[in-house]
């Protein structure tokens, strides 16, 4: 191995190592969850309100739970119901959706901006 | 009408149809997270790079991509765009690894230099097309940096066995391509 490929090597794990530092930050608190259809946002909700949200997808109405923080999906007209089976979500990316229905959640935090550069 | 392939034609089809055989044997392999698997078809194109040039080495590694996908049957799915969008990425990679030994020749890179860049790239291409055309969901990045170090793992291990097998292979004849 030349001193170039251990250059390259080492160059890249740090790369990789870099990675890791910025895309796995500590989970941010969620404050918001953010509801899509269809890949289009459709309503945005605070996490601190309980409450329960219906929305109308392809094939009909999903329910979504807001309880203490957390979202889930409730109840979809789905068939296999993986949306519901993933139950409560409550960390800042965290997501669920119910494909057959096209009805999608995430959790945001406070603010919407994804970063800032100085 | 009438082909005569030159020498080099019958190199090309030579290489490529050894990494079609280890693309296709691979493939027939289950693998444990969706995009990961070891590559071992690029020993090859990383042995044609070292020992003939980076134009056959693109041969190579296109016709490898082209015609493993028509065997397996995934040419034109979804899988198959992935695979093309990780292999031009990994080839502008070894382009621009080629030029480097051009004009560095002190820090000259060998196979697991090469192959380690490459498979990074690879992932990287790959990663940038599912993100943006396929899932352009942001928890989708959140996959990205265990999928590199699998590339970097595997990438390495190719690397090795292109430098061990390299090692083992009698030089090139002069004269010939």
């Amino acid at each position: 191995m030349s001193r170039g490929d251990v250059l390259a090597i080492v160059l890249a794990a740090a790369c990789v190592g870099l990675l890791y530092a910025h895309l796995w930050q500590p989970a941010v608190t969620a404050t918001h969850v953010e509801l899509r259809v269809g890949g289009k946002p459709a309503g945005r909700y605070a996490l601190a309100d309980s409450r329960d949200v219906a929305v109308e997808g392809r094939l009909g109405t999903s329910v979504l739970r807001i309880e203490d923080g957390r979202v889930r999906f409730l109840r979809s007209p789905c068939r296999n119901q993986v949306c519901v089976h993933s139950g409560w979500l409550h960390r800042g990316g965290d997501a669920a959706a119910c494909l057959p229905n096209r009805v999608s959640v995430g959790l945001v935090g406070g603010d919407a901006l994804d970063g800032v550069a100085h | 009408m009438r082909i005569t392939p030159s020498p080099e034609d019958r190199l090309v089809a030579g290489y490529a149809a050894l990494a079609i055989v280890i693309h296709v044997l691979e493939a027939g392999f289950p693998s444990p997270i969706p995009g990961v698997k070891p590559g071992l078809a690029n020993v090859v194109t990383l042995i044609v790079l070292l020992r003939h040039s980076l134009r056959l080495a693109i041969w190579v590694a296109l016709l490898r991509v082209l015609v493993g996908s028509l065997l397996v049957g995934s040419f034109m799915a979804p899988g198959f765009w992935l695979s093309t969008a990780g292999a031009a990425a990994s080839l502008l990679l070894l382009t621009l690894g080629s030029l480097w030994n051009r004009t560095v020749p002190v820090l000259r890179l060998g196979a697991p230099g090469l192959s380690v860049l490459a498979a990074l790239a690879h992932m990287g291409g790959q990663f940038a097309l599912a993100y943006t055309v396929f899932v352009p969901h942001p928890g989708l990045l959140r996959l990205l940096p265990p999928l590199m170090t699998a590339a970097l793992a595997f990438g390495l291990a190719t690397g090795f066995a292109a430098a061990a097998i390299l090692r083992q292979l009698p030089p090139v004849a002069a004269g010939r391509p």
